[in-house]
């Protein structure tokens, strides 16, 4: 959000931060040990002050923070300036930048106020690490984080350049049936996403939130883990000791399209369903929200309106007992340049209905009828059976068009010329939770690092890719930079 | 002991007689009375009569000559067709596109699910179980209320003021006036013979 | 009027002076009903509560507090369904918590009426006519609440009759593969099943109550139902075919219920639903859980209404057997769940069983653990299988402890599965627990309705299991020496009031 000329944006307040994954709030970030030696817990309230200046902010100990050093972004929480949306998120820091110093402030002092705060996150709900929620097994995380995350050095992949298909040992996956439901399909829609050039600045979050219609609902909502992205990009820390970890890894999740889609078999009213292109179809007006399917997905990438959060429809009044309006609600009124920022080509769903990543399915239809017109303009009918094909690149995702990085390809495995077909081949690529025989149709390229020389000069930093102002640095040592 | 029962049908009885009676209960207060007279009215050759207890007696149904019901044979009818009807009704709403006429039009519609099997057993035969059991159950209690002529709210019988035991703690022979046997007179005498405790003519 | 004094409500304290029938004289017929050798005492024992004018003060009391709960449960359920899904405390990864923690354990609740009246009666224990008739009721009661659950937790609650295979217009037919489709076919085939067993069973009771009616609204209300029964032999003998074959039927069926309702969970792939030891570890617990919810009944029931005689100590005891049978057969499978789990050396699913007991959720697994296994191991006592407070209060725990076993399954398994980073925690919201106790109330409400109304204890059954009943019994010898009892058969013996 810049400076703060952004706070009012609900797609700018409802992105998580790409570490922390707080929502609706900035926060003091420490080190773990700083707030351990500090005697302060997550989410405590603190005043910190510098000469005859101060803030309060509510702090996060965060992995890979230089001890010493605390951070917040710039902003937010600006009470009178803040707007409608932007009320009561986050905490202004702007009381501690000088003009001596921008960025930087030194010889600050945090002291814990007594009061606590609470923070919505969209990951590792209330705590630094899923490793460290209370009373889960500790390693629990980090055991499977190779499996998950497979990534290895330069040096270690030029001699072991299978090392993603060795990252998981399953025996055959065999099914129990015969598996040929999609044989002759025209199109094989499929994704790679490369993590080795994915950065995690989540552009694609917000990307696909406007294409689709996604709602934004809010803090409290966030709070209770109802967030309703269809992609996000998941974070982890390596490493056995969450003060110091070893790295950083971002992996971005859509939903994976399986062939063998485990959500499917256990909707009892066929709301889910394949169609003959290999997509895992969402059909809302089928949907009565046993939330079955969101159950038995793997990966947890179905999103449940548990309110009317759009209301049903955006372009009318809402009344009548279906339309009651919890306090949740963002209040958008009757306005029509909000009304505007829908995408029509997209349904907009209503409380009570599943709703997951289509793969852009509308931008999938608008080019299958492109191509087909030409194709039958050209004469095709007369040969019957619609055989057009579409090249490649021409259907792109919101989330690969926002991508700066270009770690999102998108296209037709039945073409092996295609981009997602040579990606797909290679050693590298790999699918989650794979060895579950679900076989998804978005694959990764396992992550290749060249680490470099270790200058032994505090922790490994990370990568705020929003572009947020980083500003009060108030430290004794220095910020690294982005290593990863 | 069938010297009381008549040996040739009743044609001196005349019909109006036989309207106004619908037959001769005799009142027993043990079933082991019960049955020793029920042997006897069985011998006798009656066909119209009936015993009536608070409890199903073990032995009486012997002891009256009751042949046993085809109801197993129906019910397990019953429960084959709810196997058949969950086979049909699953293979055809998920596994083929064929349209039929089952009161209203229906066309079948299969999905690709989980890439699995349109035609898939495995996941057809809960449902084929639960239906099997529901047919065979609800025929059961309807076919045995079928057989029984129940319900029969106005059964001639309800309206007597002794044969309100019969639910409590008294046994009952009941011959109806429709039997070929059935005279009035002599049915009364026969069954004060078997050591009813009370014998008395049922209203129609 | 009886020459035998009734020994029915003479308020005597739970537990105390008993009669202890609970020893088998080998060779000698069990004793089934105490202090009773005449059919018209049974009638007048288990009538006198729906004859009487006004029930006894605690049947208000508790009618009040069961009534004021089902109020709760409409306040819950309405606001639900018109605000949405959200107001229960579900998140992302756990789509499912108490409405289906609540389904499950209603079902398992229902499980013990159908095992007495259909197991038992096929192994021919007559001992279950004391219990069954308002074990069956439980059962019924039990299904209605557990249907609540499913009905309501939907999305989109007035599109629910989609699960049904009706014909429409866009020829949409539900997917026979979902488990959840075979819950609505099980579980509705259950509930009708039950009802007819139940209600066949009724039929001779109701003719009692009818032939006994004094006003003309009983008289009709009884004799509707009671069909025109008049205790034909001919009757009897296709009403006992027909009940022979409902409990062969429901037999299967009630063991299917629960496995099917398991396969909501077995047939997922989530680690710690994915287990083939599901079916036969629910209806254990199913059975386990039920028999503790008939002796939570029978215990106040039994005292408030005056069946001791008929409900005996024996019965109970009996009951505490199966409970701790079933109870280890539920601690076994935990324990090879935990074998199995580390055996398949599964990264996840070892993970969801030690996050099951370690984990965010380990002060549930362990309230089941010490309610479902440690607390009725007490039962290999004999003093305590036979002590009234004592089993009502271990039923209670019992009860504690199969709610917990199903909330430990469902939302342990669900927080915590493949992928770390959507993990949560699940915390319940004030309408969570509203709807949890409206469905208690709901519960409590028809079953006392039921008491009021109906004859709790099967009287025709138990009649035929008095030794009178049998023709051969040596009672009706020539010789008069059987005893007391012979005298009960005195032509001159008032009629029952």
């Amino acid at each position: 959000m810049l400076d703060g000329r952004f706070a009012n944006i609900g797609w700018m307040q409802e992105l998580p931060d790409p570490v922390t994954k707080i929502t609706w709030d900035n926060a003091l970030l420490l080190s773990p040990t700083t707030a351990n030696r500090l005697g302060v817990k997550q989410g405590a309230m603190v005043k910190v002050t510098a000469g005859d200046r101060s803030m309060q902010a509510a702090v996060f100990a965060v992995p890979g923070m230089a001890d010493d050093t605390a951070a917040i972004a710039l902003g937010n929480g600006r009470k009178e300036v803040a707007g409608t949306i932007a009320t009561d998120a986050g905490f202004d820091a702007y009381p501690m930048r000088t003009t001596a110093a921008m960025g930087m402030l030194r010889g600050a002092s945090v002291q814990a106020t007594g009061d606590t705060y609470t923070f919505a996150h969209t990951q590792d709900h209330g705590s630094i690490d899923a490793a460290l929620i209370p009373s889960v097994p500790h390693n629990s995380v980090q055991e499977r984080l190779p499996t998950l995350v497979r990534e290895t050095t330069l040096e270690s992949y030029r001699h072991h350049p299978d090392f993603a298909e060795h990252a998981v040992h399953v025996p055959h996956r065999l099914s129990l049936w015969q598996e040929g439901n999609l044989d002759g399909a025209q199109f094989r829609w499929a994704m790679s996403v490369d993590l080795t050039t994915c950065t995690g600045c989540q552009s694609c979050v917000t990307a696909c939130q406007a294409e689709n219609n996604i709602p934004i609902v809010g803090k409290d909502q966030v709070k209770r883990g109802r967030e309703m992205f269809w992609i996000r990009v998941d974070r982890y820390f390596r490493g056995a000791d969450p003060a110091k970890p070893d790295g950083f890894a971002v992996q971005p999740l859509t939903c994976v399209q399986c062939e063998n889609a485990p959500c499917e078999q256990v909707c009892p009213v066929a709301a889910t369903v394949h169609d003959s292109d290999g997509l895992n179809n969402m059909v809302y007006n089928r949907c009565i929200g046993t939330r079955y399917c969101s159950n038995n997905c793997p990966y947890k990438v179905r999103r449940f309106n548990f309110f009317d959060y759009q209301r049903r429809d955006p372009i009318r009044e809402q009344q009548g007992p279906m339309q009651v309006k919890p306090e949740y609600y963002v209040e958008t009124g009757p306005d029509e340049w909000l009304r505007m920022q829908f995408n029509p080509e997209v349904t907009v769903r209503m409380r009570g209905v599943m709703e997951k990543c289509s793969f852009c399915v509308q931008r999938i239809a608008q080019a299958k009828i492109k191509y087909k017109n030409e194709w039958a303009k050209a004469g095709g009918t007369a040969s019957g059976k619609p055989n057009y094909s579409i090249p490649d690149g021409a259907v792109v995702t919101a989330c690969q068009q926002a991508c700066p990085a270009q770690a999102i390809v998108f296209g037709d495995l039945n073409d092996p010329t295609s981009k997602v077909s040579k990606l797909h081949a290679a050693r590298v690529s790999y699918g989650l939770l794979e060895e579950l025989n679900t076989k998804p149709r978005l694959k990764y390229m396992a992550r290749v690092r060249n680490p470099g020389v270790d200058h032994g000069a505090g922790g490994h930093g990370h990568d705020h890719g929003s572009g947020d102002g980083h500003g009060g640095h108030a430290n004794n040592g220095t910020q690294n930079g982005a290593q990863a | 002991m069938t010297t009381f029962a008549p040996t040739t049908s009743t044609d001196h009885d005349a019909p109006a007689a036989r309207r106004r009676v619908h037959g001769v209960l005799a009142e027993f207060h043990d079933p082991h009375a019960l049955m020793h007279a029920a042997e006897k009215v069985r011998d006798a050759g009656y066909r119209y009569w009936d015993c009536h207890t608070p409890f199903p007696v073990h032995g009486l149904d012997k002891a009256m000559g009751v042949q046993r019901t085809i109801l197993p044979l129906l019910v397990f009818g019953a429960g084959m067709t709810g196997t058949t009807v969950g086979f049909i009704l699953q293979a055809f709403t998920n596994a083929s596109s064929i349209s039929l006429w089952a009161l209203v039009w229906v066309t079948g519609y299969p999905f690709l699910i989980s890439g699995k099997p349109l035609l898939s057993l495995p996941a057809f035969i809960p449902v084929m179980f639960e239906l099997t059991i529901l047919l065979a159950a609800t025929s059961c209690v309807g076919l045995m209320l079928l057989l029984n002529g129940l319900p029969w709210l106005s059964h001639p019988l309800l309206g007597n003021k002794r044969f309100l035991r019969a639910t409590d703690d008294r046994f009952f022979i009941v011959i109806e006036s429709r039997d070929p046997r059935f005279f009035r007179s002599r049915t009364e005498e026969f069954l004060k013979s078997l050591g009813a405790k009370a014998v008395e003519a049922v209203e129609a | 009027m009886s020459a035998i004094p009734s020994h029915g409500n003479s308020g005597r304290l739970p537990g105390f002076e008993e009669t202890d029938n609970t020893a088998d004289v080998p060779g000698k017929r069990a004793t089934l009903v105490l202090h009773m050798d005449r059919f018209n005492q049974v009638t007048r024992q288990v009538c006198q509560v729906a004859e009487s004018k006004r029930p006894p003060f605690a049947w208000y009391a508790a009618f009040a507090v069961s009534l004021s709960l089902v109020g709760l449960l409409g306040i819950c359920v309405n606001y639900l369904i018109f605000t949405g899904v959200g107001v229960w405390g579900l998140n992302n990864p756990v789509m499912w918590a108490f409405d289906i923690t609540n389904f499950v354990f209603w079902v398992g609740i229902g499980h013990a009426g159908t095992l007495i009246s259909a197991i038992l009666f096929l192994f021919r224990q007559k001992w279950r006519t004391g219990i069954n008739r308002f074990a069956e009721a439980m059962t019924i009661f039990a299904v209605i609440c557990a249907g609540l659950f499913p009905g309501i937790h939907v999305g989109r609650v007035w599109l629910a009759y989609w699960l049904f295979p009706i014909p429409n217009q866009m020829d949409m037919w539900p997917q026979f593969r979902s488990p959840l489709l075979w819950d609505v076919f099980a579980v509705s085939t259950y509930f009708n099943v039950s009802l007819l067993f139940w209600y066949v069973g009724l039929i001779p009771d109701l003719a009692t109550l009818r032939d006994r009616a004094k006003g003309t609204i009983q008289q009709f209300a009884y004799g509707l139902f009671a069909l025109g029964w008049r205790g034909s032999n001919r009757h009897w003998h296709r009403y006992e075919r027909a009940y022979l074959l409902l409990a062969a039927l429901s037999t299967p069926l009630v063991l299917s219920v629960h496995s099917v309702v398991s396969f909501d969970f077995a047939v997922s792939q989530l680690p710690g639903w994915h287990t083939t030891i599901f079916p036969p570890y629910f209806v254990a617990g199913a059975i386990f859980s039920g028999f503790a919810m008939v002796v939570t009944l029978a215990v106040p029931a039994r005292q408030m209404f005056g069946l001791k005689d008929m409900i005996t100590l024996r019965h109970l005891d009996n009951m505490n057997k199966i409970i701790l049978v079933t109870g280890c057969m539920v601690g076994y499978a935990y324990s090879m769940e935990f074998f199995i789990a580390w055996y398949s050396g599964a990264m996840y699913e070892k993970f969801a069983f030690v996050n099951r007991a370690f984990g965010q959720y380990w002060w549930a697994y362990w309230i089941m653990v010490s309610c479902n296994v440690i607390t009725p191991q007490l039962f290999w006592f004999k003093k305590i299988r036979t002590s009234i407070p004592i089993m009502f209060a271990l039923s209670l725990v019992v009860n504690i402890g199969m709610w917990f076993e199903r909330f430990v399954i469902i939302v342990t398994s669900l927080a915590n599965d493949f992928l770390p980073t959507s993990w949560d925690f699940f915390t319940p919201t004030w309408v969570d627990m509203g709807t949890m106790m409206g469905a208690f109330g709901l519960f409590g409400t028809l079953f006392l309705l039921f008491c009021r109304y109906l004859p709790m204890v099967a009287i025709a059954e138990i009649k035929a299991t008095m030794p009178q009943a049998d023709p051969h019994w040596p009672g009706y010898g020539h010789h008069h020496g059987a005893g007391a009892a012979h005298a009960a058969h005195s032509p001159d013996a008032p009629h029952a009031p």
